[in-house]
Protein backbone atom coordinates (compact mmCIF):
# COMPACT_ATOMS: atom_id res chain seq x y z
CA UNK A 1 0.00 0.00 0.00
CA UNK A 2 0.89 3.20 -0.83
CA UNK A 3 1.27 6.08 2.35
CA UNK A 4 -1.61 7.91 0.69
CA UNK A 5 -3.07 4.55 1.25
CA UNK A 6 -2.12 3.94 4.79
CA UNK A 7 -2.54 7.56 5.54
CA UNK A 8 -6.98 7.06 4.26
CA UNK A 9 -6.87 4.22 6.40
CA UNK A 10 -5.39 5.74 9.33
CA UNK A 11 -7.62 8.93 9.22
CA UNK A 12 -11.20 6.77 8.38
CA UNK A 13 -10.11 4.36 11.27
CA UNK A 14 -9.19 7.08 13.80
CA UNK A 15 -12.52 8.54 12.88
CA UNK A 16 -14.60 5.64 13.22
CA UNK A 17 -12.84 5.06 17.55
CA UNK A 18 -13.18 8.99 18.25
CA UNK A 19 -8.99 9.75 18.17
CA UNK A 20 -7.95 12.78 16.64
CA UNK A 21 -4.41 12.63 14.93
CA UNK A 22 -2.89 15.38 14.38
CA UNK A 23 -0.70 16.29 11.29
CA UNK A 24 2.43 16.11 12.99
CA UNK A 25 1.61 13.05 14.79
CA UNK A 26 0.81 11.34 10.91
CA UNK A 27 3.92 10.61 9.38
CA UNK A 28 5.05 9.02 12.92
CA UNK A 29 1.45 6.86 12.58
CA UNK A 30 2.18 5.81 9.06
CA UNK A 31 5.60 4.09 9.95
CA UNK A 32 4.00 2.36 12.48
CA UNK A 33 1.27 0.76 10.27
CA UNK A 34 3.78 -0.01 7.88
CA UNK A 35 5.42 -1.98 10.37
CA UNK A 36 2.31 -3.66 12.02
CA UNK A 37 1.80 -4.61 8.09
CA UNK A 38 4.66 -6.53 7.57
CA UNK A 39 4.55 -8.51 10.76
CA UNK A 40 0.50 -9.07 9.52
CA UNK A 41 1.56 -10.13 5.89
CA UNK A 42 4.54 -12.85 7.99
CA UNK A 43 1.32 -13.90 10.19
CA UNK A 44 -1.16 -14.19 6.95
CA UNK A 45 1.22 -16.87 5.56
CA UNK A 46 0.89 -19.32 8.15
CA UNK A 47 -1.34 -22.18 6.84
CA UNK A 48 -4.35 -21.91 9.65
CA UNK A 49 -7.44 -24.39 9.80
CA UNK A 50 -10.34 -23.89 10.76
CA UNK A 51 -9.31 -25.58 14.04
CA UNK A 52 -6.86 -23.22 15.01
CA UNK A 53 -8.21 -21.08 17.39
CA UNK A 54 -6.92 -18.78 19.19
CA UNK A 55 -6.92 -20.05 22.87
CA UNK A 56 -9.86 -18.51 24.99
CA UNK A 57 -8.05 -18.89 28.12
CA UNK A 58 -3.84 -18.39 27.28
CA UNK A 59 -1.93 -21.36 29.25
CA UNK A 60 1.58 -21.28 28.73
CA UNK B 1 29.00 -10.21 48.92
CA UNK B 2 26.42 -12.38 48.22
CA UNK B 3 22.98 -11.54 49.66
CA UNK B 4 23.13 -14.71 51.65
CA UNK B 5 26.06 -13.30 53.08
CA UNK B 6 24.76 -10.21 53.81
CA UNK B 7 21.52 -11.32 55.81
CA UNK B 8 24.17 -13.38 57.55
CA UNK B 9 25.92 -10.58 58.76
CA UNK B 10 23.00 -8.93 59.66
CA UNK B 11 21.46 -12.01 61.85
CA UNK B 12 24.26 -12.50 63.39
CA UNK B 13 24.63 -8.84 64.29
CA UNK B 14 27.77 -8.34 62.50
CA UNK B 15 25.99 -5.98 60.97
CA UNK B 16 22.92 -3.87 61.22
CA UNK B 17 19.65 -3.69 58.42
CA UNK B 18 19.98 0.25 58.76
CA UNK B 19 24.15 0.17 58.54
CA UNK B 20 23.30 -1.59 55.42
CA UNK B 21 20.81 0.21 54.05
CA UNK B 22 22.37 3.55 54.96
CA UNK B 23 25.63 2.10 52.67
CA UNK B 24 23.15 1.86 49.90
CA UNK B 25 21.06 5.56 49.76
CA UNK B 26 24.69 6.98 50.42
CA UNK B 27 25.74 4.89 47.22
CA UNK B 28 22.62 5.92 44.88
CA UNK B 29 23.22 9.65 46.22
CA UNK B 30 27.08 9.37 45.69
CA UNK B 31 26.60 7.76 42.00
CA UNK B 32 23.40 7.68 40.23
CA UNK B 33 23.25 11.31 39.24
CA UNK B 34 25.69 9.49 36.45
CA UNK B 35 23.39 6.76 35.34
CA UNK B 36 20.17 7.57 35.87
CA UNK B 37 18.73 4.75 37.59
CA UNK B 38 16.43 5.81 40.18
CA UNK B 39 13.18 8.31 39.52
CA UNK B 40 12.77 8.48 43.17
CA UNK B 41 15.27 7.21 46.17
CA UNK B 42 12.51 6.29 48.97
CA UNK B 43 14.74 7.27 51.64
CA UNK B 44 12.52 7.53 54.60
CA UNK B 45 10.62 4.46 53.52
CA UNK B 46 14.04 2.51 53.34
CA UNK B 47 15.18 3.80 57.51
CA UNK B 48 11.68 2.32 58.32
CA UNK B 49 11.89 -0.88 57.21
CA UNK B 50 15.47 -1.49 57.45
CA UNK B 51 14.57 -0.33 61.33
CA UNK B 52 12.06 -3.02 61.40
CA UNK B 53 13.96 -5.96 60.83
CA UNK B 54 16.84 -4.65 63.23
CA UNK B 55 14.13 -4.20 65.40
CA UNK B 56 12.62 -7.61 64.46
CA UNK B 57 16.16 -9.40 65.00
CA UNK B 58 16.90 -7.77 68.42
CA UNK B 59 12.99 -9.26 69.16
CA UNK B 60 13.98 -12.61 68.48
CA UNK B 61 11.85 -12.87 65.36
CA UNK B 62 12.92 -14.23 61.79
CA UNK B 63 13.19 -11.67 60.24
CA UNK B 64 13.16 -13.22 56.57
CA UNK B 65 15.27 -14.87 53.67
CA UNK B 66 15.88 -11.21 52.50
CA UNK B 67 16.68 -9.26 55.78
CA UNK B 68 17.48 -5.87 54.92
CA UNK B 69 18.61 -6.13 51.30
CA UNK B 70 18.04 -2.81 49.43
CA UNK B 71 16.18 -3.54 46.51
CA UNK B 72 14.75 -1.40 43.92
CA UNK B 73 11.45 -1.59 42.34
CA UNK B 74 11.05 -1.01 38.59
CA UNK B 75 8.71 2.53 38.57
CA UNK B 76 5.71 0.30 37.09
CA UNK B 77 5.03 -1.79 40.20
CA UNK B 78 3.13 0.43 43.20
CA UNK B 79 4.95 1.26 45.83
CA UNK B 80 2.54 2.69 48.72
CA UNK B 81 2.79 6.58 48.57
CA UNK B 82 4.29 7.17 45.53
CA UNK B 83 2.99 8.06 42.01
CA UNK B 84 3.33 5.10 39.71
CA UNK B 85 4.56 6.72 36.70
CA UNK B 86 5.39 3.89 34.53
CA UNK B 87 7.94 6.45 32.84
CA UNK B 88 5.26 8.59 31.60
CA UNK B 89 4.23 12.11 31.98
CA UNK B 90 0.96 11.70 31.92
CA UNK B 91 0.37 9.26 35.22
CA UNK B 92 2.48 12.45 37.18
CA UNK B 93 -1.42 13.88 37.89
CA UNK B 94 -2.22 10.37 39.12
CA UNK B 95 -2.98 9.78 43.25
CA UNK B 96 -0.18 8.10 45.07
CA UNK B 97 -0.61 4.30 45.00
CA UNK B 98 -2.37 3.61 47.87
CA UNK B 99 -0.84 0.04 48.81
CA UNK B 100 2.61 -1.79 47.21
CA UNK B 101 2.53 -3.94 44.40
CA UNK B 102 1.79 -7.62 45.68
CA UNK B 103 5.43 -8.52 44.50
CA UNK B 104 6.79 -6.12 46.86
CA UNK B 105 4.49 -6.91 49.26
CA UNK B 106 6.17 -10.60 49.08
CA UNK B 107 9.47 -9.16 48.77
CA UNK B 108 8.66 -7.23 51.97
CA UNK B 109 7.65 -9.79 54.03
CA UNK B 110 10.98 -11.97 53.54
CA UNK B 111 12.56 -8.62 54.76
CA UNK B 112 13.77 -7.10 51.47
CA UNK B 113 13.91 -3.11 52.09
CA UNK B 114 12.66 -0.51 49.18
CA UNK B 115 15.07 1.70 48.32
CA UNK B 116 13.79 3.27 45.13
CA UNK B 117 12.01 3.19 41.85
CA UNK B 118 13.80 2.68 38.82
CA UNK B 119 13.65 4.29 35.29
CA UNK B 120 11.94 2.61 32.44
CA UNK B 121 10.32 3.03 28.87
CA UNK B 122 7.29 5.11 28.71
CA UNK B 123 4.64 2.84 29.80
CA UNK B 124 7.00 0.06 29.10
CA UNK B 125 6.76 0.15 25.37
CA UNK B 126 10.58 -0.04 24.61
CA UNK B 127 13.77 -1.91 24.57
CA UNK B 128 16.28 0.73 25.68
CA UNK B 129 14.90 2.91 28.50
CA UNK B 130 15.89 6.35 26.49
CA UNK B 131 12.66 7.84 28.76
CA UNK B 132 12.09 11.47 27.23
CA UNK B 133 10.51 12.74 30.46
CA UNK B 134 13.12 11.60 32.70
CA UNK B 135 16.31 11.43 30.28
CA UNK B 136 18.24 7.61 29.46
CA UNK B 137 19.37 5.13 31.81
CA UNK B 138 23.25 4.94 30.85
CA UNK B 139 24.62 1.95 31.09
CA UNK B 140 27.42 0.78 34.20
CA UNK B 141 29.74 -0.29 31.45
CA UNK B 142 29.92 2.36 28.98
CA UNK B 143 27.86 5.30 30.19
CA UNK B 144 27.96 6.44 26.81
CA UNK B 145 25.56 3.16 26.00
CA UNK B 146 21.97 2.10 26.61
CA UNK B 147 21.04 0.08 29.82
CA UNK B 148 18.37 -1.60 27.87
CA UNK B 149 14.75 -1.86 28.76
CA UNK B 150 12.11 -1.32 29.45
CA UNK B 151 13.54 -2.30 32.99
CA UNK B 152 16.77 -0.70 32.19
CA UNK B 153 17.02 1.11 35.61
CA UNK B 154 16.95 -1.76 37.96
CA UNK B 155 19.32 -4.11 35.54
CA UNK B 156 21.83 -0.89 35.61
CA UNK B 157 20.96 -0.56 39.22
CA UNK B 158 21.89 -3.71 39.91
CA UNK B 159 24.66 -4.02 37.48
CA UNK B 160 26.11 -0.92 39.03
CA UNK B 161 26.18 -2.49 42.41
CA UNK B 162 23.92 0.36 43.38
CA UNK B 163 21.63 -2.20 44.45
CA UNK B 164 22.26 -6.26 45.17
CA UNK B 165 18.42 -7.26 43.82
CA UNK B 166 15.66 -5.28 41.93
CA UNK B 167 12.99 -6.64 40.33
CA UNK B 168 11.05 -5.45 36.55
CA UNK B 169 8.54 -6.43 34.27
CA UNK B 170 8.67 -8.22 31.29
CA UNK B 171 6.15 -8.09 28.00
CA UNK B 172 8.73 -9.12 24.98
CA UNK B 173 12.09 -9.13 26.84
CA UNK B 174 12.05 -6.18 29.06
CA UNK B 175 13.78 -8.16 31.65
CA UNK B 176 15.96 -10.41 29.84
CA UNK B 177 17.31 -7.27 26.95
CA UNK B 178 18.28 -4.77 30.04
CA UNK B 179 20.19 -7.72 31.96
CA UNK B 180 21.87 -9.05 29.04
CA UNK B 181 23.12 -5.48 28.08
CA UNK B 182 24.34 -4.71 31.24
CA UNK B 183 26.01 -8.30 32.22
CA UNK B 184 23.45 -9.30 35.04
CA UNK B 185 21.40 -12.04 36.12
CA UNK B 186 17.37 -12.01 34.75
CA UNK B 187 14.43 -14.25 34.94
CA UNK B 188 10.95 -14.03 33.19
CA UNK B 189 9.21 -16.94 35.11
CA UNK B 190 6.50 -18.71 33.41
CA UNK B 191 3.24 -16.72 32.35
CA UNK B 192 0.89 -16.77 35.26
CA UNK B 193 3.72 -17.90 37.53
CA UNK B 194 3.95 -14.63 39.82
CA UNK B 195 1.04 -12.30 40.36
CA UNK B 196 1.47 -9.32 38.77
CA UNK B 197 -1.24 -7.13 40.70
CA UNK B 198 -0.22 -3.81 41.27
CA UNK B 199 2.52 -3.86 38.21
CA UNK B 200 0.65 -1.60 35.35
CA UNK B 201 0.02 -3.83 32.66
CA UNK B 202 1.27 -3.08 29.15
CA UNK B 203 0.16 -5.86 27.27
CA UNK B 204 -1.64 -8.20 29.73
CA UNK B 205 -1.42 -11.11 27.72
CA UNK B 206 2.51 -11.00 27.39
CA UNK B 207 3.20 -9.28 30.74
CA UNK B 208 4.91 -11.27 33.21
CA UNK B 209 7.26 -9.89 36.22
CA UNK B 210 10.54 -11.09 37.57
CA UNK B 211 13.61 -10.35 39.78
CA UNK B 212 17.71 -9.12 38.76
CA UNK B 213 20.61 -10.03 40.46
CA UNK B 214 24.43 -10.65 40.39
CA UNK B 215 24.25 -14.22 41.32
CA UNK B 216 22.62 -17.33 40.38
CA UNK B 217 22.19 -17.84 43.91
CA UNK B 218 21.06 -14.33 44.46
CA UNK B 219 18.44 -14.94 41.47
CA UNK B 220 17.26 -18.12 43.19
CA UNK B 221 16.32 -16.35 46.28
CA UNK B 222 14.62 -13.66 45.24
CA UNK B 223 12.39 -15.21 43.08
CA UNK B 224 11.60 -18.00 45.54
CA UNK B 225 10.67 -14.59 47.94
CA UNK B 226 8.13 -13.93 44.95
CA UNK B 227 6.22 -17.07 44.83
CA UNK B 228 3.15 -16.53 46.37
CA UNK B 229 -0.61 -17.03 45.60
CA UNK B 230 -2.91 -13.83 44.73
CA UNK B 231 -6.30 -14.54 43.73
CA UNK B 232 -6.68 -11.05 42.30
CA UNK B 233 -4.56 -11.70 39.43
CA UNK B 234 -6.58 -13.26 36.68
CA UNK B 235 -3.61 -14.80 35.18
CA UNK B 236 -1.79 -16.38 38.26
CA UNK B 237 -2.01 -20.13 37.76
CA UNK B 238 -1.98 -21.79 41.51
CA UNK B 239 1.19 -23.35 42.24
CA UNK B 240 3.06 -25.05 44.65
CA UNK B 241 6.26 -23.61 46.29
CA UNK B 242 9.00 -24.37 44.30
CA UNK B 243 12.39 -24.09 45.56
CA UNK B 244 15.50 -23.12 43.19
CA UNK B 245 18.05 -22.49 45.45
CA UNK B 246 21.40 -25.20 44.96
CA UNK B 247 19.73 -26.83 42.35
CA UNK B 248 23.16 -28.16 40.71
CA UNK B 249 23.90 -30.92 38.48
CA UNK B 250 22.46 -31.47 34.93
CA UNK B 251 22.00 -35.37 35.84
CA UNK B 252 20.95 -36.26 32.40
CA UNK B 253 19.38 -32.77 31.23
CA UNK B 254 18.67 -33.10 27.52
CA UNK B 255 20.38 -29.42 26.38
CA UNK B 256 19.10 -28.59 22.96
CA UNK B 257 21.21 -25.40 20.65
CA UNK B 258 18.85 -22.99 18.87
CA UNK B 259 18.91 -23.44 15.25
CA UNK B 260 17.34 -21.55 12.53
CA UNK B 261 16.14 -18.35 13.05
CA UNK B 262 18.01 -17.98 15.98
CA UNK B 263 21.42 -18.62 13.98
CA UNK B 264 20.19 -14.94 12.22
CA UNK B 265 19.69 -11.29 12.59
CA UNK B 266 22.69 -10.59 15.75
CA UNK B 267 26.15 -9.74 15.17
CA UNK B 268 28.76 -12.18 15.79
CA UNK B 269 30.29 -11.24 18.94
CA UNK B 270 26.45 -11.49 20.61
CA UNK B 271 25.87 -15.38 18.75
CA UNK B 272 29.37 -16.56 19.66
CA UNK B 273 28.10 -17.20 23.62
CA UNK B 274 25.72 -19.59 22.33
CA UNK B 275 28.48 -21.81 20.78
CA UNK B 276 29.94 -21.68 24.32
CA UNK B 277 27.18 -22.32 26.52
CA UNK B 278 26.18 -25.15 24.12
CA UNK B 279 30.23 -26.68 24.30
CA UNK B 280 30.05 -26.19 28.23
CA UNK B 281 26.94 -28.15 28.83
CA UNK B 282 27.92 -30.72 25.97
CA UNK B 283 24.90 -30.18 23.81
CA UNK B 284 25.36 -31.10 20.28
CA UNK B 285 21.74 -30.84 19.65
CA UNK B 286 20.37 -28.62 16.98
CA UNK B 287 16.75 -27.45 17.09
CA UNK B 288 14.88 -25.64 14.64
CA UNK B 289 11.64 -24.90 15.86
CA UNK B 290 8.61 -23.82 12.92
CA UNK B 291 6.97 -20.37 13.28
CA UNK B 292 9.74 -17.97 15.47
CA UNK B 293 9.23 -14.98 13.33
CA UNK B 294 5.65 -15.38 12.83
CA UNK B 295 5.08 -15.98 16.25
CA UNK B 296 7.77 -12.50 17.24
CA UNK B 297 5.52 -11.10 14.59
CA UNK B 298 2.25 -11.99 16.22
CA UNK B 299 3.20 -10.71 19.64
CA UNK B 300 4.15 -7.44 18.32
CA UNK B 301 0.52 -7.07 17.10
CA UNK B 302 -1.05 -8.06 19.84
CA UNK B 303 1.24 -5.89 22.12
CA UNK B 304 0.29 -3.26 19.93
CA UNK B 305 -3.13 -3.71 19.84
CA UNK B 306 -3.77 -4.16 23.74
CA UNK B 307 -1.23 -1.36 24.67
CA UNK B 308 -2.84 1.04 22.22
CA UNK B 309 -6.60 0.07 24.13
CA UNK B 310 -5.06 0.13 27.33
CA UNK B 311 -3.84 3.82 26.92
CA UNK B 312 -6.65 5.03 24.13
CA UNK B 313 -8.24 7.52 27.30
CA UNK B 314 -5.27 9.27 27.04
CA UNK B 315 -4.27 9.20 23.23
CA UNK B 316 -7.63 10.67 22.69
CA UNK B 317 -7.07 13.52 25.18
CA UNK B 318 -3.06 14.50 25.38
CA UNK B 319 -1.19 12.09 22.87
CA UNK B 320 1.58 15.22 22.87
CA UNK B 321 1.96 14.37 26.42
CA UNK B 322 3.35 11.22 25.39
CA UNK B 323 7.08 9.71 25.15
CA UNK B 324 7.98 10.61 21.50
CA UNK B 325 9.51 7.34 21.34
CA UNK B 326 5.67 5.86 22.02
CA UNK B 327 3.54 7.84 21.16
CA UNK B 328 2.54 7.26 17.31
CA UNK B 329 3.74 3.40 17.97
CA UNK B 330 0.51 3.81 20.50
CA UNK B 331 -1.34 5.75 17.96
CA UNK B 332 -0.95 2.82 15.38
CA UNK B 333 -1.66 0.04 17.82
CA UNK B 334 -5.17 1.97 18.14
CA UNK B 335 -6.18 1.68 14.24
CA UNK B 336 -4.87 -2.41 13.47
CA UNK B 337 -7.45 -4.38 11.47
CA UNK B 338 -9.25 -6.89 13.83
CA UNK B 339 -8.17 -9.92 11.22
CA UNK B 340 -4.73 -9.27 12.24
CA UNK B 341 -5.25 -9.66 15.86
CA UNK B 342 -7.48 -12.78 15.48
CA UNK B 343 -4.99 -14.00 13.14
CA UNK B 344 -2.36 -12.85 15.30
CA UNK B 345 -3.77 -14.68 18.40
CA UNK B 346 -4.02 -17.90 16.18
CA UNK B 347 -0.90 -18.02 14.65
CA UNK B 348 0.30 -17.27 18.49
CA UNK B 349 -1.17 -20.52 19.54
CA UNK B 350 -0.08 -22.17 16.67
CA UNK B 351 3.87 -21.09 17.40
CA UNK B 352 2.81 -22.27 20.98
CA UNK B 353 2.00 -25.96 19.33
CA UNK B 354 5.63 -25.95 17.47
CA UNK B 355 7.63 -24.80 20.82
CA UNK B 356 6.06 -27.20 22.52
CA UNK B 357 7.79 -29.64 20.04
CA UNK B 358 11.34 -28.31 20.98
CA UNK B 359 10.83 -30.28 24.80
CA UNK B 360 10.45 -33.60 22.74
CA UNK B 361 14.02 -33.38 21.83
CA UNK B 362 15.74 -31.02 25.10
CA UNK B 363 14.97 -30.05 28.39
CA UNK B 364 16.56 -26.86 27.78
CA UNK B 365 17.28 -25.00 25.10
CA UNK B 366 20.14 -22.46 24.93
CA UNK B 367 19.16 -19.71 22.36
CA UNK B 368 20.98 -16.24 21.82
CA UNK B 369 19.69 -13.12 24.35
CA UNK B 370 20.60 -10.27 22.33
CA UNK B 371 21.17 -9.33 18.81
CA UNK B 372 24.37 -7.00 19.65
CA UNK B 373 26.05 -5.38 22.48
CA UNK B 374 24.49 -1.94 23.90
CA UNK B 375 24.56 0.72 21.39
CA UNK B 376 25.54 4.38 22.12
CA UNK B 377 22.32 6.18 23.28
CA UNK B 378 20.30 7.65 20.57
CA UNK B 379 21.23 5.28 18.08
CA UNK B 380 18.23 4.55 16.10
CA UNK B 381 19.65 2.14 13.00
CA UNK B 382 21.69 -0.73 12.99
CA UNK B 383 23.66 -3.38 10.41
CA UNK B 384 23.33 -6.98 10.91
CA UNK B 385 23.83 -9.55 8.80
CA UNK B 386 24.20 -6.70 5.73
CA UNK B 387 20.50 -5.25 6.54
CA UNK B 388 20.29 -1.94 8.19
CA UNK B 389 17.54 -2.69 11.18
CA UNK B 390 15.98 -0.10 13.54
CA UNK B 391 18.07 -0.69 16.53
CA UNK B 392 15.36 0.17 19.14
CA UNK B 393 12.55 -2.84 18.22
CA UNK B 394 15.01 -5.55 16.80
CA UNK B 395 16.64 -5.74 20.54
CA UNK B 396 14.02 -7.97 21.10
CA UNK B 397 14.17 -10.67 18.52
CA UNK B 398 15.19 -13.41 20.43
CA UNK B 399 13.36 -12.77 23.33
CA UNK B 400 10.01 -11.57 21.95
CA UNK B 401 9.31 -15.28 20.43
CA UNK B 402 9.18 -16.95 23.91
CA UNK B 403 7.45 -13.87 26.20
CA UNK B 404 4.80 -13.90 23.24
CA UNK B 405 3.68 -18.21 24.40
CA UNK B 406 5.01 -17.80 27.96
CA UNK B 407 8.00 -20.14 28.67
CA UNK B 408 10.11 -19.65 31.19
CA UNK B 409 13.45 -17.56 30.35
CA UNK B 410 16.71 -17.16 31.63
CA UNK B 411 18.94 -14.21 30.95
CA UNK B 412 22.42 -15.29 31.93
CA UNK B 413 25.74 -13.21 31.51
CA UNK B 414 29.24 -14.38 30.31
CA UNK B 415 31.58 -13.67 32.84
CA UNK B 416 34.07 -12.96 30.60
CA UNK B 417 32.66 -11.28 27.52
CA UNK B 418 36.14 -11.15 25.76
CA UNK B 419 35.80 -15.41 25.27
CA UNK B 420 32.96 -14.22 22.79
CA UNK B 421 35.04 -12.07 21.14
CA UNK B 422 33.34 -8.88 23.20
CA UNK B 423 33.97 -5.21 25.12
CA UNK B 424 31.01 -5.28 26.38
CA UNK B 425 28.26 -7.49 28.15
CA UNK B 426 26.74 -10.67 26.52
CA UNK B 427 25.10 -13.50 27.07
CA UNK B 428 22.70 -16.80 26.25
CA UNK B 429 19.19 -17.18 27.21
CA UNK B 430 17.79 -20.27 28.49
CA UNK B 431 14.61 -21.32 28.01
CA UNK B 432 12.53 -24.29 29.41
CA UNK B 433 8.83 -26.02 28.81
CA UNK B 434 6.17 -24.43 31.01
CA UNK B 435 6.78 -24.23 34.83
CA UNK B 436 10.15 -25.85 34.08
CA UNK B 437 12.01 -23.14 36.01
CA UNK B 438 14.18 -25.27 38.05
CA UNK B 439 15.71 -26.49 34.57
CA UNK B 440 16.84 -23.13 33.92
CA UNK B 441 18.94 -23.28 37.36
CA UNK B 442 19.98 -26.63 37.34
CA UNK B 443 21.78 -25.76 33.55
CA UNK B 444 22.52 -22.19 34.66
CA UNK B 445 24.15 -23.72 37.88
CA UNK B 446 26.15 -26.12 35.07
CA UNK B 447 27.16 -22.61 33.10
CA UNK B 448 28.82 -21.23 36.73
CA UNK B 449 30.41 -24.36 37.76
CA UNK B 450 32.09 -24.24 34.34
CA UNK B 451 33.09 -20.73 34.66
CA UNK B 452 31.35 -19.77 31.96
CA UNK B 453 28.52 -17.67 33.46
CA UNK B 454 29.11 -15.28 35.84
CA UNK B 455 28.75 -10.68 36.07
CA UNK B 456 31.38 -9.24 34.09
CA UNK B 457 32.85 -6.46 36.15
CA UNK B 458 32.23 -3.23 35.62
CA UNK B 459 35.45 -1.26 34.81
CA UNK B 460 36.73 1.38 37.66
CA UNK B 461 36.41 4.68 35.83
CA UNK B 462 32.41 3.94 35.90
CA UNK B 463 32.63 2.64 39.23
CA UNK B 464 34.44 6.09 40.90
CA UNK B 465 31.86 8.80 42.58
CA UNK B 466 30.35 11.87 40.58
CA UNK B 467 33.29 14.29 40.36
Amino acid sequence: MSDAEIEAHARATAALIGLPIAPHQMPGVIAGLKVAAAAAALIERVPLTEADEAAPVFRP
Amino acid sequence: MSIAATVAAIRARRTTASAVVEAALADIAARDGALNCFTAVTADRARAEAAAVDAAIAAGRDPGPLAGVPLAVKNLFDLEGLRTLAGSKIRRDAPAAAQDAFAVQLLRAAGAVVVGATNMDEFAFGFSTENSHEGPTRNPHDPARIAGGSSGGSAAAVAAGLVPIAIGSDTNGSIRVPAGLCGIWGLKPTYGRLSRRGAHLFAGSFDHVGPFARSLDDLALVYEAMQGEDPADPAQVPREFEPVSGLAGLGGLRIGIAAGYFERGGQPEALAPVALAAQALGATTRIAPDLVAEGRAAALLVTLAEGANLHLPNLRLRADDFDPLTRDRFLAGALLPAHWITQAQRVRAAWARAASRIFEACDVLVAPLLPYVAPPIGTAMIEVDGATVPARPHLGVYTQPFSAIGLPAMAVPLADPARAGASLPVGVQLVAAPWREDLLFRAAAALVEAGLAGCPPVAAQHVKENA
